[in-house]
């Protein structure tokens, strides 16, 4: 199967199998390496993306039908002030350690600050609850998303 | 064995996708696609050969009419939770279940129809479903037949669908008067599947004693269970902590599923407590039911 993909801005034309999920085409055929591969099934959400806007497990996606969908990786870092404030956010507050998890929380808190410009503790919990990390224990994570969406707020405020 | 299929199509009609599902042998549909990759690694798949993506069908639309609600089969869980007909209290039970369903990367892709023919009896929505007793419309080379969610399971993994069908909608009936339905799920951490949940449905007479009351538990047996016994107990009587208590023992033999993160006298106690809040909190809702229909579509 042809594809033509939209990820990040860009454009790829790509071959995939029928059994390929979208973090396996991400990977292995496009490079792009920034989405992690853990579970594999769904548990773990350090593959997470946004498709058309919405965080979703790359693993869980078939790729053929990604087709028309517009795909963001952490690798939109380059191109989006909004993840740079929050990536800057985690490395301010300690809320990286070994820091694979990162990229899947990032953009988990991305989607969340999109429709939530002042997110709760509680609200914060509930958004990146598809997310686990075995080092921070949590607590800096949510104080940097929620210190990010603080600027990031300011941040659209002074744009309008 | 590896999961190695040599298709996958997208078909463009409900005609072209039971045509398809009729002439392949080994296919397999795809509606969210969230279970794909863990039936694969369980080594479920390796006889599939194609895979049939219902995406491009259509059936993403929420209808609400003054008798029903119909769910078409590839509204995901996020679209049906915003819609306003679920915030009716008789079918709030599906909000229970969804407004605040972890995580979210599953909510935004699974869908209505998936959850409830992939015939997993851990899963949420069957539970639920069951509760309000929707009505599933299968499509097949005969055309439609509809059958109750109660009567659709018949073993883990196993439906009433026929190898050439599909379902394309779930309908509940709305129901008038002092009605409520509430939900809650038993997980070990955000992202597992349930170890136990219970729907419940009620509906009270003018005096507040029990007109009906249907109680659904997941994840106890192979298929989604009715505590027939313990509605028996409260049908009739006014409903609270005490008849609840009454009744709860009722309930004891309905589970017989036990796994490695919860032994049978385990899910027994969490079933009675869940059982318990479920009931009360459906309860309380009929008592403040003053029912609102309008027509609405998305």
């Amino acid at each position: 199967l042809k594809l033509t993909l939209h990820v990040s801005g860009n454009e790829y034309i790509v071959e995939v199998q029928p059994a390929d999920s979208l973090n396996k085409v991400l990977r292995v055929y496009l490079g792009l390496t920034g989405t992690k591969q853990a579970c594999d099934y769904g548990g773990c959400g350090s593959c997470t993306v946004l498709l058309d806007g919405d965080p979703v497990y790359s693993c869980m996606v078939p790729a053929p039908r990604c087709g028309s969908k517009k795909i963001v990786t952490i690798e939109c870092f380059e191109n989006d002030s909004e993840v740079r404030t929050i990536q800057d956010s985690f490395v301010k507050n300690g809320a990286i350690q070994c820091g694979f998890c990162t990229p899947g929380i990032i953009l988990a808190a991305k989607a969340l600050i999109g429709k939530n410009s002042r997110p709760s503790l509680d609200e914060i919990r509930y958004g990146i609850a598809g997310n686990i990390c075995r080092c921070t224990g949590y607590v800096k994570i949510l104080n940097a998303i929620q210190e990010a969406a603080e600027k990031i707020t300011l941040m659209r405020e002074q744009r309008f | 064995v590896l999961f190695q299929p040599k298709q996958y199509l997208f078909p463009e009609t409900i005609e072209d996708a039971i045509k398809l599902l009729s002439e392949s042998e080994d296919c397999l549909i795809v509606s969210g696609g969230v279970t794909l990759h863990e039936l694969e690694k369980r080594d479920l798949l390796s006889n599939i050969r194609t895979l049939i993506d219902l995406s491009r069908l259509g059936l993403n639309h929420i209808r609400s009419t003054n008798d029903s609600l119909e769910i078409e089969s590839s509204v995901t869980f996020s679209s049906l939770v915003k819609h306003e007909s679920v915030r009716q209290k008789q079918m709030y039970a599906i909000v229970d279940c969804l407004e605040k369903f972890t995580p979210v990367q599953i909510r935004n892709l699974a869908t209505i129809g998936g959850a409830i023919c992939s015939a997993v009896p851990f899963l949420d929505i069957p539970t639920v479903f069951s509760s309000l007793a929707a009505k599933l419309v299968l499509i097949g080379p005969n055309g439609e037949r509809i059958i109750s969610i109660r009567n659709f399971y018949h073993d883990f993994f196993q439906t009433d669908l026929n190898k050439n069908e599909l379902m394309i909608k779930a309908v509940v009936e709305k129901r008038l008067g002092r009605t409520g339905s509430a939900f809650q799920s038993f997980k070990r951490t955000a992202v597992d599947i349930p170890i136990i949940n219970v729907s419940a449905f009620v509906s009270l007479k003018s005096d507040n004693s029990c007109e009906e009351v249907s109680v659904y538990i997941g994840g106890v047996d192979k298929v989604v269970r009715e505590g027939k016994n313990f509605e028996d107990k409260l049908a009739g009587s006014v409903i609270d902590d005490k008849s609840i208590e009454n009744g709860l023992d009722e309930l004891n033999d309905l589970v017989s599923l036990e796994s490695f993160h919860a032994g049978l006298a385990y899910k027994r106690r969490i079933m009675k407590l869940i059982t318990k809040e479920v009931v009360l909190r459906a309860t309380e809702r009929a008592r403040s039911n003053n029912v609102i229909q309008e027509d609405s579509q998305i």
